[in-house]
């Protein structure tokens, strides 16, 4: 098992990916929700970042926001939004685009929905690698290939030609994966990447990502509401609950050693090995200390 | 050894495939002779990944589906001589998703007494009464009653769901992946009360999941489902220290868990922090 030991928690090197004081406000006929609210993050070459947090936390519209991909009645605010040397909030939409797929690249949950269904591997993978640099069909299907064999999917060559749904799920997502690295990105920023496998693809497709990120020196954003997941895989963790970060630090210190009570009581409420109803009890105490919560 | 509540016999289920154009001529094997026992008052679970039959195996046991070949016996009598009725009477299910198995339409109490609109038996202020009986073991505000699957939470749900399945007093519940579509502290919550409903009710269950940690947290019994064929089933203690199989090594080696939280770092029990 690939598992990289915790970096100390002054990672020398300046952060790939900084934010400062990030809110996500969202329009909707009800009135404002307002989805994440001051968050600060930041995630360094070879580091990954894992964020956890239950449904509603704003996990996953922290990172839509941070690639910009947000509707246009979500109202992106931060103090500060940097990519290595590049200001987030001010790039055009269309430098953002070329900067998705360049220098950030993002897996999804469910490889079914994020790949077109109608266009072979090869042509999409051919295309995010044509469309950022310009390469030759034969330089691009070349890399593609390499890529393929590297994140250990059989018979690269031939698999060029395969339609999504004639892959496994597993095999779907070390496509993604592969698809995530065509342009050799700095930073990836992978959204429950793992939850909708078996736990043995599962297991396969973090020490592959773990693998990758270690060999390339990326900085990565893992997004989980699985604990055992970020575990494995992060180095800083950050809680969420109700858009706020509510914990961060070292994945061996928040585990180990969480301070605060909404923590606490996630991580008790996390069945682990050797735990037995009768001699252990799961805590199931809601914790109501921001805005509304589930109290019973 | 007491008697088997369901036994489940050389039971096998083959899919044919390929009726539509654009199919492959075939067949499934979805269930290849899976046989075991389940005994009044344990927790059997039954774990396996994508395709391996756990689902298939649950709607067989429900009586939603028949076998290709073998017999599902429960108290001992072929469950193709129950009436439908009957057969419900006894055994009950909760699925996965409480999004999608509660009618939209329906309101709490109706969702809740319908198996006994259903069995006909009952008036109208003795079915509310059990209701309300129900929602208050489950430690849902009577004030629920009127609520729409839509205003409530995935947990207040799935309890719903719990309650609809308890409400003719079964003997047996079968739980297909009842937590996974639950927040980590909501299957906190759901897990215990079914363990405690467990002893209130004596129930039997069969629990479906893909959870090793959660299995281990409340089964009595684990049988391991791989390509349809039943490769292991021993008692939890034992499977969890010396599995037999290579497959079950496997799934227990992927399976991904946390260190233990201090005991000091434990949050108090009880009222919310």
């Amino acid at each position: 098992m690939k598992m990289a030991s915790p970096p100390d928690k002054t990672t020398p090197g300046r952060p790939v990916l900084e934010a400062r004081n990030l809110s996500v406000t969202i329009a909707t006929p009800r009135g404002e929700v307002k989805a994440v609210r001051g968050v600060n993050l930041s995630v360094a070459h070879g580091e990954t970042l894992g964020i956890v947090g239950e449904s509603g936390s704003g996990k996953s519209v922290t990172s839509l926001a941070l690639m910009r991909l947000m509707p246009s009645n979500a109202d992106v605010t931060a103090d500060r939004l940097v990519l290595g040397e590049t200001d987030l909030l001010s790039v055009s939409e269309r430098r953002m685009a070329d900067l998705r797929g360049q220098r950030m690249a993002m897996i999804f949950q469910e490889p079914m929905t994020a790949l077109n269904p109608v266009l072979t591997i090869g042509r999409q993978l051919v295309e995010t690698h044509r469309r950022h640099r310009r390469a030759s069909v034969a330089e691009a299907r070349a890399h593609a290939t390499d890529l393929l064999d590297r994140v250990g999917v059989p018979r690269p060559s031939e698999r060029l030609g395969s339609y999504p749904h004639q892959l496994s799920g597993g095999l779907r997502q070390r496509v993604m994966i592969a698809m995530a690295l065509m342009c050799d990105p700095d930073l990836i920023i992978a959204d429950e990447p793992t939850t909708a496998l078996d736990v043995t693809i599962q297991a396969q497709i973090l020490d592959l990502l773990a693998e990758i990120q270690a060999e390339r020196g990326l900085a990565m954003i893992f997004i989980s509401h699985d604990i055992g997941v970020v575990a494995r895989i992060a180095h800083q963790v950050q809680v969420m609950y109700g858009g706020q970060t509510v914990e961060r630090g070292s994945v061996t210190d928040v585990l180990s050693r969480p301070e605060h009570p909404y923590t606490r009581a996630l991580l008790s409420a996390v069945p682990r090995r050797g735990m037995r109803w009768g001699r252990d009890k799961l805590g199931a105490a809601t914790w109501n200390g921001l805005g509304e919560g589930g109290g019973e | 050894m007491t008697d088997a509540l369901m036994s489940v016999r050389d039971v096998s289920r083959v899919f044919s495939l390929g009726h539509g154009p654009f199919t492959r001529q075939g067949h499934l094997r979805a269930l290849d002779r899976v046989s075991f026992d389940l005994f009044p008052g344990e927790v059997l679970a039954v774990v396996g990944e994508s395709g391996s039959g756990k689902s298939t195996l649950s709607r067989i046991m429900l009586g939603l589906d028949r076998p290709s070949g073998g017999e599902v016996l429960l108290e001992g009598k072929p469950v193709e001589t129950y009436r439908r009725r009957a057969f419900a009477r006894i055994v009950q299910p909760v699925f996965q998703d409480p999004y999608s198995s509660l009618n939209p339409h329906k309101t709490v109490r109706q969702l809740i007494e319908m198996p006994l609109v259903i069995a006909g038996e009952e008036g109208k202020a003795e079915r509310l009464r059990k209701v309300r009986e129900l929602l208050d073991i489950l430690r849902m505000p009577t004030r629920m009653l009127d609520a729409y699957p839509s205003q409530m939470s995935g947990g207040q749900r799935q309890r719903v769901a719990i309650a609809r399945a308890l409400i003719s007093r079964p003997r047996i519940v079968i739980c297909d992946e009842p937590t996974s579509a639950l927040d980590v502290s909501v299957q906190a919550q759901v897990l215990n009360l079914l363990m405690e409903l467990r002893a209130t009710f004596q129930l039997t269950y069969i629990f479906i999941s893909h959870d090793l940690s959660v299995v281990e947290y409340i089964a009595d019994r684990v049988a391991v489902l791989q390509e349809g064929k039943l490769v292991e089933l021993a008692d939890v203690g034992t499977l969890f220290a010396s599995p037999r199989c290579d497959y079950t090594r496997q799934l227990l080696e992927s399976a991904l868990t946390i260190p233990r939280v201090e005991e000091s770092m434990r949050p108090p029990d009880g009222p919310n922090l």
